[in-house]
């Protein structure tokens, strides 16, 4: 409740020409924009393209915001139509490769062992979620990634709560040997 | 028993988060004991919530936060604007005209400056004022003369021409005159000439015809 005051004290600040409360607020969730970005595209580039447009649209958008419900969520649902945007257009292209996006190289951090752990654990996971299908990859995201409720991910997809359990159960049978993997992992 | 997966299908993430009544559960436990299926999407579940929670966030790379701006600050209430700006004025005009309030025995008194200041600043002005003015005649002085200068040049100028003029048109009409009587008077002249030539001729010929007859006459005696 206090999160969600902030949060709207940020936008009010915000629509009034605050700066510093927009950076707040953007610094705030960029990091579940970008990894949940980075996760649908298996791409350093194309998750930050994506995050910049979801934040270009969020700006946009931000004065139709009535604050009748979670800012993230309402964020999220943003996220998620431009998500399914991008994949499209970038489904059109045809000098996109799927299987080079988990070669993408990963950020530096602060130890090159660290480092590697990282990005083999990121990598297994990615690998995992490649075998599904966009929209199967979407509900497994908002629901095993982001923690919604299917009441909020229906919020956010425009797809019927029955729908999205089908699709999570179909996605979950699709998993069948790679989890095995993962577990070993 | 053929399974539809429909109980675990609407109710295996709360089967999981364990949001379930016992009895629902217990349907959900039986679905997953006889339908492999089910079994499976329920462990993959479980491994995928696991799978999940060991994601090491990638951190996000240095990116404009405000390229596409933030809209511009409203505007504040105009009113304190101006009221901030006329006191501001206020105050440097009180500066520089020396303002000195002061409150004695008579009530509040309002002083610009001392009075030698006021004085000598209005000597100073006056002084200023005057040598301006001076200026300004002299000059003013100066442009009238020579405007009237101008003037009265041009007009000499113009009446020069015009006599010039007048007494080139007397002249030509004198000459002309003198030239028309000239004219005239030879003309006269040549024709008085002419008449007195041929009286001349018819007299030399009376006068040949009287010589004639008396040639004759004399001839006859």
């Amino acid at each position: 409740m206090f999160q969600l005051r902030k949060d709207e004290k940020l936008i009010e600040k915000a629509l009034g020409g605050s700066q510093s409360s927009w950076v707040s607020l953007v610094k705030r969730y960029e990091g579940l924009v970008y990894n949940y970005c980075y996760r649908m595209t298996f791409n350093n580039s194309d998750a930050m393209d994506l995050m910049q447009e979801v934040y270009l649209a969020v700006y946009r958008n931000l004065p139709a915001y009535r604050g009748d419900g979670k800012f993230k969520s309402w964020m999220m649902r943003i996220a998620a139509n431009k998500t399914t945007d991008f994949l499209r257009s970038r489904g059109r292209n045809p000098l996109h490769q799927a299987g080079d996006v988990l070669d993408d190289e990963f950020h530096t951090h602060d130890s090159p062992h660290s480092d590697y752990e990282e990005y083999a654990e990121n990598k297994q996971i990615m690998k995992v979620l490649a075998t599904l299908s966009e929209e199967h990859r979407m509900v497994v995201e908002l629901k095993f990634f982001q923690h919604f409720t299917f009441e909020e991910i229906s919020q956010q997809t425009g797809v019927a709560v029955s729908t999205l359990k089908t699709r999570l159960y179909a996605a979950l049978q699709k998993l069948k040997g790679h989890m095995e993997v993962q577990n070993v992992v | 028993m053929l399974c539809d997966h429909q109980v675990v299908t609407d109710h295996l993430i709360d089967y999981i988060d364990g949001k379930l009544s016992p009895v629902m559960r217990k349907q959900v436990e039986d679905a997953m004991a006889e339908c492999p299926s089910c079994k499976e999407a329920y462990l993959n579940a479980v491994a995928l919530t696991q799978t999940a929670a060991r994601w090491q966030d990638q951190p996000v790379p240095e990116w404009h936060r405000t390229e596409y701006a933030v809209r511009p600050r409203q505007q504040t209430s105009s009113w304190l604007n101006w009221t901030s700006l006329a006191a501001s004025a206020m105050a440097i005009l009180m500066v520089v005209f020396q303002v000195n309030i002061s409150t004695s025995e008579n009530g509040l008194q309002i002083a610009f400056g001392s009075q030698a200041n006021v004085d000598a600043i209005v000597e100073r002005k006056l002084a200023e004022y005057k040598q301006q003015q001076d200026t300004l005649l002299d000059a003013r002085f100066v442009a009238a003369a020579d405007k009237q200068d101008t003037a009265r040049k041009l007009m000499m100028a113009d009446m020069l021409d015009k006599t010039r003029e007048e007494r080139r048109d007397d002249l030509n009409f004198i000459v002309t005159g003198i030239q028309t009587q000239r004219f005239e008077d030879q003309a006269k002249l040549d024709k008085e000439l002419l008449s007195l030539a041929q009286n001349q001729i018819e007299n030399n010929q009376y006068i040949s015809q009287l010589i004639q007859s008396a040639n004759y006459s004399e001839g006859d005696k």
